[in-house]
């Protein structure tokens, strides 16, 4: 793809997805863990709620009936129950009502008739059928039940009245308190938990508003199938406990002599409903939740920024470079630098590879500058001493000859030896001229079908004009024909290699006969011979050979490589530019040229030719 | 209950003082023996606040006593007024006697023979009284003048409390400790007989005097209602 081809987009997308996963998974894993955390402390809550509710109720009871029972105890309580009559009782009763805060007290003698009432203010209490504690206490036993009414239950602790020994009961005390909304309501003050009394899945009394009250009934009926209330626009947790007064917790749950003690009173499907708000907890997480948002954000979004920021320290200088060998490239100018200042915060490798690349290019155009110095340092510097040398020579023997002219003096003799030895100079100027301009020139040759036996043997007389003493020997491949090629060039190429042999059986019998002088007339030392070899052949199916071979003095093997080179020369007379020429020629007519040679033997020249070289 | 038999026996009493002539008096006595429920056991620790309301087996060291009497009484019974004086005194926290049969104008001193305060009262109708605090060696006395049953209390101790019969005849006898009562020179005729045991129990029997006196014995044995 694309987009991943490039090593920024590569950086910066890694950078950029690392970091968006890290902080993701951060965020999720913190916020997974809040909101479990929340929901582990609302229930815990709610179970402490239930917990407390259950002490409170405990404790009231058990004070409640501590307070019945020190006030059953009272003399003056007991003399008025003993009267059995009720305006004596009332008052009395009044009195203990108002001292021990209850919200109902009730005095009956062992009778069962009613001696002293108190009920809650709006409350009128049914005393046709006694209530279920107060026979309990008639037995004898401490009774607690739960009576409901509209808009509370009331619970009723009884205890008997006795009086004389042994203790005989002679009437009930009964005190009650009512779990109402201003019951629940402190409650809530204290846990921060709703709170609902219900009786038979009806809601008695509750610190929910009124409309909330259809949905918690309905929750109450579903009968443990859920746990959660919806109501009023909350969602609440919910837990139910029983008010049993029977099975309920008591600070006297046993007797002295640890048998349990149980009361009479039967269940009236009472119970308390603790609801906490799920919603509320959920939205106090809100705020965190946010700020985790809002740091996964900017997180991501430094992520991003630092990504890009790096990956360019990269790619800068990457360009930088890139963008200079496109035009290198385009250019063809291998000798460009870098032109680019690295900042202190670009990537260490990257300048690196900026300073190399800057190194290698001034090595290339080092390289470059010595080679061509070199290259025009030889040449020019053999050109300069061929010119000096091949120039100056002519020029000095037209001087000399002019000499006589200029004087005045000078017979018609020496005026036309004077002449003619300047015309003989000026040709070899033109000459040399010619040479330079033809190796300077590139060369355009002219191509037509030749005799190749007939080139080879010109060549050979021509070339064996100026050499009396060299016997030149032509063996010619009759059955090459006609070649095509540049039958002029080719001539003039193989004349100057056949006289440069020519030269070389010369130099040698020189030099056999010089050595030979010195040693004396006792030497018998044979004479090297005095012929050159020219030998035609076919090489292959469309290419030919023309082989000079000499007995001459040889080249010397650290000279040989440089036979070629332009002004190159081992005589102290010629421009040296002979060879260069002729490999000129061979190479731009498809040919190739090889010379071997061992100083002292003689020299082999192989021209290697194709037939055909259009 | 008693309230009503005593004024049953004011009524009956007053109408048989308009009953022409006195019979002559026999030398008759009514004698016999009171079971009461709850006989005697091993003292055990008082039960204090906390065990009320609890079954206890708790049975006090004094023996326990009955009244017996005749609801109807015979007329000159109301004409032998004899006032005198009873005690009831505070002992080791307890009302002494426990049970006081008296005669109605009677008057009853109230001794605190214990070495803290006592608060002797009652609330009952036919003499409420209210004697007030008191130390050892005071004492203080009521008059009785209503028939009727007065329940004693203290204040203090609310586990003290006393029976005070106001009779208002001479034909009465509080059992002795083997429940023993003997009731001397009832004049003869028929009359209702009860037995009053601490206002938990009470039996009532007919009874008829011979002419020629003599002993009556009738025994009762009282259960718990």
């Amino acid at each position: 793809m694309k987009l991943l081809s490039s090593l920024t987009n590569r950086i910066f997308l890694a950078s950029a997805a690392l970091a968006m996963l890290c902080t993701g998974t951060a965020i999720y894993l913190v916020n997974a863990r809040v909101t479990a955390s929340a929901e582990e402390e609302l229930q815990r809550r709610l179970r402490q709620t239930g917990a407390l509710v259950d002490q409170q109720r405990a404790t009231v009871s058990g004070l409640f009936t501590v307070l019945a029972r020190t006030v059953a105890d009272l003399p003056k309580l007991k003399a008025a129950v003993d009267t059995h009559d009720p305006p004596t009782v009332q008052p009395i009763a009044a009195e203990y009502r108002e001292a021990v805060h209850a919200d109902m007290l009730l005095v009956d003698d062992q009778a069962g008739r009613v001696l002293g009432s108190i009920a809650p203010p709006g409350v009128v209490l049914d005393l046709a059928s006694p209530l279920p504690s107060v026979a309990d206490a008639h037995a004898g036993r401490e009774g607690q039940a739960l009576l409901p009414l509209h808009g509370a239950l009331l619970e009723l602790i009884s205890v008997p009245i006795a009086a004389g020994e042994p203790a005989q009961i002679v009437g009930t005390l009964t005190l009650g308190f009512l779990l109402d909304d201003a019951l629940a309501g402190r409650f809530k003050q204290l846990t921060g938990s709703e709170i609902a009394f219900a009786v038979r899945g009806r809601v008695v009394a509750s610190t929910l508003a009124a409309p909330a009250r259809p949905s918690l009934e309905a929750f109450l009926r579903a009968n443990g199938r859920q746990n959660d209330v919806a109501a009023d626009g909350e969602h609440y947790v919910a837990l139910r406990r029983p008010l049993d007064p029977s099975v309920g917790p008591s600070l006297f749950a046993t007797r002295r002599d640890g048998t349990p003690r149980t009361a009479g009173g039967r269940s009236a499907e009472t119970e308390v409903v603790i609801l906490r708000s799920r919603s509320e907890s959920l939205r106090l997480l809100r705020p965190i939740q946010a700020a985790l948002l809002a740091t996964g954000l900017v997180a991501v979004l430094l992520a991003i920024a630092l990504s890009y920021t790096i990956a360019r320290t990269i790619t800068r200088p990457l360009a930088a470079i890139t963008d200079v060998m496109k035009q290198m490239a385009a250019t063809g100018d291998l000798t460009r630098k870098i032109d680019w200042q690295p900042s202190r915060w670009d990537d260490e490798d990257a300048q690196l590879l900026a300073r190399t690349f800057n190194t290698l290019t001034g090595s290339i155009t080092r390289f470059q500058r010595e080679a061509a110095e070199r290259e025009r340092l030889s040449a020019r510097g053999r050109l300069s001493t061929v010119i000096a040398h091949e120039v100056r020579n002519p020029l000095m023997i037209i001087k000399a000859s002019l000499r006589p002219l200029t004087r005045g003096s000078a017979t018609p003799t020496e005026v036309r030896e004077a002449a003619a030895d300047i015309d003989e100079e000026v040709q070899r100027l033109n000459r040399l001229t010619n040479e330079v301009l033809d190796f300077a020139r590139p060369m355009r040759f002219d191509l037509a079908p030749v005799d190749l036996a007939e080139l080879c043997e010109a060549a050979a007389t021509a070339a064996g004009a100026g050499f009396a003493a060299v016997s030149i020997r032509v063996t010619l491949d009759r059955t090459i024909g006609l070649v095509v090629t540049d039958a002029e060039r080719l001539r003039s190429a193989l004349v100057n290699v056949i006289v440069n042999a020519c030269h070389a059986v010369t130099e040698r019998a020189t030099a056999h006969a010089g050595a030979a002088e010195r040693a004396g007339a006792g030497s018998r030392a044979a004479a090297p011979p005095p012929d050159v070899q020219l030998v035609t052949q076919r090489c292959g199916p469309d290419r030919f050979e023309i082989v000079v071979r000499d007995g001459g003095i040889g080249i010397e093997a650290s000279e040989l490589p440089r036979v070629f080179d332009p002004y190159f020369t081992t005589k102290r007379a010629g421009t040296g530019l002979g060879l260069a020429i002729t490999r000129n020629i061979i190479e731009g007519l498809g040919g190739a040229i090889r010379v071997t040679s061992q100083r002292g033997v003689g020299t082999e020249v192989r021209i290697e030719l194709p037939v055909d070289a259009a | 209950m008693l309230r009503l038999a005593c004024v049953f026996a004011l009524c009956a009493a007053l109408s048989l003082a308009e009953a022409a002539g006195a019979r002559a008096p026999a030398a008759a006595t009514i004698r016999g023996r009171v079971n009461i429920p709850n006989p005697l056991s091993a003292a055990l620790p008082r039960p204090g606040i906390a065990d009320l309301g609890r079954d206890t087996n708790y049975q006090p060291a004094a023996p326990r006593r009955a009244v017996v009497y005749l609801e109807t009484a015979p007329q000159p019974a109301f004409e032998e007024g004899v006032a005198g004086r009873a005690t009831m005194k505070q002992e080791h926290e307890t009302f002494v006697p426990h049970v006081l049969a008296i005669r109605a104008g009677t008057v009853v001193d109230f001794p605190n023979g214990d070495p803290f305060f006592h608060n002797v009262f009652s609330l009952s109708k036919p003499q409420p009284f209210d004697l007030g605090r008191y130390a050892k060696g005071r004492s203080k006395s009521v008059q009785f003048d209503e028939p009727g049953i007065v329940r004693v209390f203290c204040e203090i101790h609310s586990h003290m409390s006393a029976f005070i019969l106001v009779f208002s005849h001479r034909f009465f006898a509080v059992t002795d400790d083997d429940g023993r009562y003997r009731i001397e020179r009832v004049p003869a005729g028929t009359y209702t007989l009860t037995a009053w045991y601490e206002a938990v129990a009470q039996q009532s029997r007919p009874v008829t005097v011979p002419e020629q006196g003599g002993a009556v014995d009738v025994d009762f044995t009282l259960r718990d209602r």
